[in-house]
């Protein structure tokens, strides 16, 4: 809290008085486990390069120098080609060496999409969290996950010609589940237990429907594709995929950080939060409508990535402490970190074979949980 | 403890920004007529005719558990709709008022808080500005020195930067009672704030509630356990038997050997003191 002593414009010191020397670390950190991690996802897989190679290819001149490539790739080919005209750039064709495009082309985007997954999910997870009021929420806890893995095994076991819209279907399932267990939760109002006891109702008839679907398949390459799903995976994502992920990321985190005063306040118990003044039931439902919006974008590109919402809140909350502007604003780069390594060991750790990314985190998420229980105690939120 | 000079600062627009927000010098009352409170309809669990919280004094409800201390608070806070009649805050209907324009007018310590454990003491006073600020506001020089106010009005400027989860549970009390005084407000609801507490920090508490009341002329209405210490404390008490108002009026009328019997249950003997009535419990009165 060193950083609020010092006399700098006001305005400024109040503005950024709360980003002190462990938020700052922690953001330096996750941005370099990412850099690491998305150098060694670009220089590995079936056609292997150097680190150094995988480096040049990133910043290779022919891109950085003809924005009109990395331009479609960001906007889609059409649409970049405008933006480049607009911009007043060449739209010409670009030569590119073998090297750059498979890393421009191919392994860069999963690893954009790895980062942005990561942060719609952490924090996601560190709303609903506050919102429930309880430490064990995850940005599934309120039914979401269900509803997208529901609508995910309908997709692709009963409505197979709808499978190109399986992302927005996903979405739209967790969506519509958040939906119900609101609908099940209120009476004149709602309250953290009964919102949370909702979301099991919704997620325990839900889990059962999706499960029974699996009897109805006996094509195993639908099984894998569903599980792949319900696990999360980011194998074969791409630039397809950034482009859905990064209009809703850009909209969730700052909205989500700007709430991150309500959620502080949330936090000091309703009563409390009312007598300051507080619409709560509306607070809270915004917030968590903000939540499943990052939370559907994540199971929109990836699916459903277990345990990065429900560690990484937790994780940044030992470093940096409780108040939910760092909380928020740590998960939103710890997230990444966290998604970006757990794909690489997702995507190399056993060649020739991809797994999903939702498996690895899983792994790695829940002995970190319980080093975390082991060390603080549990209720210290 | 206080350093200010102006004992009834609360009016006009002194260098420290203080002002009351409606603008008016006058501290708010708090009346309820006809009023019936429930939980589940049809089951009032308070009722009364009338009920007067004296504008600029400090009220006290007593009476034994379940009397419907509590409930009567709620109302007051438009935290419960009235199944019947009115409760009016400054001659209004308090339920009329936006949430948040009541919270700048009446503050509200409750009975149970708890805060992440990582939270100072000046970061939970700072959560008291929240009525105060728009939604992208940072605190303002005023919110600042408002929190600074209430931090050495409950005497907890030493504790500003230590962690609430690292504090006694009387030093916890003390820093949400923080809280509530950095939301200047003209009336503040106090829900048992002295239950748990050791007799140190019970004192410690309402004195701060009296310097307030004292210094600014803020209306109090507190719940309390013990009537002896209610006694003590308030300039007025209101003394509920099983939802309804059995008593009201200044410590000196109102605390009666009868009244000990009928509402609390005990035989005790009153004296009279300089500082008002002292009560010595005997025995618990018969059921039967």
């Amino acid at each position: 809290m060193a950083s609020e002593t010092g006399e700098i414009v006001p305005e400024l010191r109040a503005a950024i008085s709360w980003i002190d020397s462990r938020v700052a670390a922690l953001i330096l950190g996750s941005c370099l486990i990412v850099g690491v991690g998305g150098l060694v996802q670009v220089s590995f897989g079936t056609y292997t390069m150097s680190i150094l190679d995988a480096w040049r290819a990133v910043f290779d001149p022919a891109v950085w120098t003809n924005p009109q490539y990395p331009l479609r790739l960001l906007l889609g080919d059409g649409l970049g080609t405008r933006a480049a005209e607009l911009l007043g750039f060449s739209t010409s064709e670009v030569e590119l060496g073998r090297e750059t495009l498979i890393v421009w082309g191919i392994r860069l985007p999963r690893v954009l999409v790895a980062m942005m997954v990561g942060t719609n999910l952490a924090i996601s997870g560190a709303v609903f969290q506050a919102v429930t009021r309880n430490e064990l929420a995850s940005p599934f806890i309120l039914g979401v996950s269900a509803g997208a893995g529901l609508a995910i095994l309908l997709t692709l076991v009963v409505f197979a010609g709808l499978a190109p819209f399986l992302p927005l279907i996903a979405a739209a399932g967790g969506a519509i589940a958040f939906g119900l267990v609101y609908a099940i939760a209120w009476k004149g109002g709602t309250n953290p237990v009964r919102l949370v006891l909702a979301g099991v109702i919704v997620s325990t008839v839900f889990n059962s429907l999706q499960t029974g679907l699996f009897f109805f398949t006996d094509d195993l390459g639908v099984v894998q594709s569903a599980i792949s799903w319900t696990t999360g995976s980011l194998t074969g994502v791409d630039w397809e995929q950034v482009r859905i992920a990064l209009p809703w990321t850009i909209a969730t985190v700052p909205v989500t950080l700007a709430g991150a005063r309500q959620l502080n306040v949330l936090l000091l118990g309703e009563r409390t939060a009312r007598s300051l003044g507080m619409s709560v039931e509306r607070v809270r439902f915004l917030l968590s409508g903000v939540a499943v919006l990052a939370a559907g974008t994540a199971i929109a590109v990836a699916g459903i990535v277990s345990f990065v919402g429900l560690i990484v809140p937790h994780m940044v909350r030992q470093l940096v402490g409780s108040d939910y502007k760092r909380v928020v604003l740590g998960s939103a780069f710890a997230g990444p970190a966290l998604v970006v390594v757990a794909d690489v060991g997702a995507r190399l750790a056993i060649p020739g074979t991809q797994l999903p990314v939702g498996i690895v985190t899983g792994l790695v998420g829940g002995p970190y949980f319980l080093y975390l229980m082991r060390r603080t105690e549990v209720g210290q939120l | 403890m206080s350093k200010h000079t102006t004992p009834d600062g609360d009016g006009a627009a002194g260098p420290s920004g203080e002002t009351t927000v409606d603008g008016d010098d006058e501290p708010p009352g708090i009346e309820a007529s006809d009023l019936s409170l429930a939980y589940e309809p049809g089951e009032p669990v308070v009722e009364l005719d009338r009920l007067t919280v004296p504008a600029g004094e400090v009220t006290a409800l007593v009476g034994p558990n379940g009397s419907g201390k509590s409930t009567l608070l709620k109302s007051m806070n438009a935290e419960l709709s009235p199944e019947n009649g009115m409760v009016y805050f400054d001659g209004r209907d308090v339920e009329q008022y936006e949430t948040t324009e009541l919270a700048r007018k009446l503050g509200l310590l409750s009975q149970q808080n708890d805060a992440p454990a990582s939270t100072t003491v000046r970061e939970l006073a700072a959560h008291g500005r929240y009525p105060h600020r728009g939604f992208f506001e940072s605190l303002s020089e005023a919110d600042h020195e408002a929190i600074d106010r209430a931090l050495e009005r409950v005497g907890v400027s030493h504790l500003a930067d230590r962690p609430v989860g690292g504090l006694s549970g009387g030093q916890q009390q003390l820093a949400w009672l923080a809280m509530t005084f950095a939301q200047e407000t003209d009336a503040l609801l106090l829900d048992e704030p002295t239950t748990f507490l050791d007799l140190h920090h019970q004192l410690r508490v309402l004195r701060a509630a009296r310097e307030l009341n004292e210094e600014r002329g803020v209306t109090v209405c507190v719940v309390l356990h013990d009537i002896g210490q209610a006694a003590r404390f308030a300039d007025n008490l209101i003394a509920l038997r099983d939802g309804k108002p059995y008593e009201w009026g200044p410590p000196d009328e109102v605390v009666t050997p009868d009244l000990l019997a009928d509402v609390f249950g005990v035989e005790a003997e009153v004296g009279f003191g300089p500082e008002g009535p002292t009560i010595v419990p005997r025995k618990p009165v018969d059921e039967e």
